[in-house]
């Protein structure tokens, strides 16, 4: 339903971050919630779980105080949405950063503790060949300084000329740069390769000091005091294209229902299947399958396009919808794929889940057979392997992620 | 919907074990569990271990797990065939509910039977009438059928 978040299976050292954690989640789906909406008794669900859920039980409760609550009565609420959305996109970042700053705590104040005139003026002059340079100041900052970057930083602090006007921490590896320096480079070095190894860094700041050794760019002189606070700046410009989706959603929601046209309502208990097929190839969907499949799919069909043109602040395309319309069919409509191969398209009374099933179990003996040849059959689904296979891997590379982040 | 669910279920179950009770699907299906549960130390069933099956409808978590006991149990809402008598798994059931929650309540069903809505009517005329009988057989049966 939702995409796969990145905490599933987390260990939390941080209590509070687990029920953080545990509140962005529906319950219904256990997911971290996906266009939430508000029920009338104050819970919120993902709207398509809630949907679907009062459409398939008889009693319309809200699951979580079994209140009796009506479809209609369930708004959207446009800033959890954004909120939701920035935690399952960023996740990781989050997570990175966290465990980032624990490792780099220690280092800041060695950073901060140089300020002697000699080296100074040493670093003046200074060309990058560093070998030497570790030589010559090991003694003086044996104490303090044990990496090599912590090196580098000082020297790019010193090589500014002191002018604190000029430089900012790095709020990500908390290390001193020049403004510039930081801005255009080095934060989106710090975000983006937080996991390659040191030795880089180091490269970006040769190249950096070089340039800086250029007369040609001496433009730092010329940058404008902006704010000393750089966290600040960063901070806007992540996540402002959240913020500002909140501000449209906000202003839009006036006039989703002007341009929302309701799927037809459709008597399904008593209705033909050409009169179903009619209506599914209207919205270009897959008319296969017996009655009982395609009442279903239609059924789910209903659930997104609601979901997403009443519920969802920022409505997909309703190609994307046809699209998940048809990875729901492979997974959860399968019973089909296998009825229909045997008995060929439905013809009258509509199936009930056990009949599908019965009909799933004689396809299963069918494999045991003596008869059964394993190339034919995968000849025959050689299709529905093939997605099958794709998820599987695209599964596994998930999983392989997920596994990687633990905080 | 339901295998995403079911998968997520069983990660939380991995990381988060409840006391007393374990859970897992039998080979590759998802749709269909074993689960066991410690006999409560309060309870005349210490000392047993309790195997159920649980089977997942495939529009799960809307519909309720079909949990029935494979160990024999001499209790007031379990039948002779397993059949649990419990509210949450049938019209109490609720998709915020979750199978660790449902093995839970399976196991403050077992220290504290519910005798006015019984399965099995003899048993439950036994607890009301004569407890210390029924704490007798039921620690009879437990060391017969779940040690």
């Amino acid at each position: 339903m939702t995409e796969m978040s990145g905490m599933k299976g987390k260990k939390f050292k941080i209590q509070k971050l687990k029920d953080f954690d545990t509140l962005l989640h529906c319950n219904i789906c256990k997911d971290i919630l996906n266009v939430p909406v508000l029920t009338p008794c104050n819970h919120t669900y993902c709207s398509r779980c809630i949907r679907e859920y009062l459409r398939n039980c008889n009693e319309k409760n809200c699951p979580l105080c079994l209140n009796s609550m009506n479809e209609s009565s369930l708004r959207s609420e446009l800033l959890l949405n954004e909120i939701c959305k920035c935690y399952r996109n960023e996740i990781n970042e989050i997570f990175q950063s966290l465990t980032k700053k624990d490792l780099v705590l220690e280092t800041t104040k060695e950073v901060n503790v140089i300020d002697d005139k000699k080296q100074t003026t040493s670093f003046g002059l200074f060309k990058p060949s560093f070998p030497k340079s570790n030589t010559t100041n090991t003694k003086k900052v044996k104490k303090n300084s044990n990496s090599i970057i912590d090196m580098l930083s000082k020297k790019k602090r010193q090589k500014v000329g002191l002018n604190d006007e000029n430089e900012s921490t790095c709020p990500i590896c908390n290390q001193r740069f020049s403004l510039k320096f930081l801005q255009e480079q080095h934060i989106d070095n710090c975000l983006d390769e937080s996991k390659k190894p040191e030795k880089t860094e180091i490269i970006d700041l040769l190249d950096e000091q070089s340039n800086q050794m250029n007369p040609k760019s001496s433009t730092c002189e010329e940058e404008v005091y902006i704010d000393d606070d750089s966290s600040i700046m960063i901070d806007e410009t992540k996540d402002n294209e959240y913020i500002k989706s909140y501000l449209q959603s906000a202003l839009k929601s006036n006039n989703i229902n002007d341009a929302y046209i309701p799927l037809p309502k459709l008597q399904l208990h008593d209705i033909s299947t050409s009169a179903l097929k009619q209506n599914l190839s209207r919205y270009n969907l897959n008319t296969h399958g017996q009655k009982y499949n395609l009442i279903q799919r239609w059924k789910q069909w209903d659930v997104l396009y609601t979901s997403n043109f009443v519920d969802n602040p920022n409505p997909k395309d309703i190609k994307d919808l046809q699209l998940e319309l048809n990875r729901w069919d492979i997974l959860n409509n399968k019973p089909i794929i296998v009825t229909s191969n045997s008995n060929g398209a439905g013809t009258n009374d509509s199936l009930k889940v056990a009949d599908v099933y019965s009909m799933f179990d004689n396809k299963r003996i069918d494999i045991k057979d003596d008869k059964f040849s394993r190339h034919q059959w995968e000849f025959k689904n050689k299709k529905h392997y093939r997605k099958l296979i794709i998820i599987a891997k695209r599964n596994l590379l998930k999983q392989k992620k997920d596994d990687n982040i633990s905080v | 919907m339901s295998l995403k669910r079911l998968t997520k279920e069983l990660k939380d179950l991995e990381n988060d074990p409840p006391t007393y009770c374990s859970a897992g699907p039998v080979g590759d299906d998802l749709y269909h569990w074993q689960a066991s549960i410690m006999g409560p130390p309060d309870s005349p069933f210490a000392g047993g271990v309790f195997f159920l099956s649980i089977t997942f409808p495939p529009d799960y978590p809307f519909k309720p797990p079909k949990v029935t006991f494979e160990t024999k149990i001499y209790h007031p809402n379990i039948s002779d065939n397993g059949a649990i008598c419990l509210d949450i798994l049938k019209g109490q059931w609720s998709p915020a509910l979750t199978i660790a929650k449902v093995l839970l309540s399976v196991c403050s069903l077992l220290t504290d039977a519910n005798p006015d809505d019984p399965l099995v009517p003899a048993i439950a005329n036994i607890y009301k009438t004569n407890r210390e009988q029924y704490d007798a057989t039921a620690k009879e049966w437990t060391k017969k059928f779940a040690v």
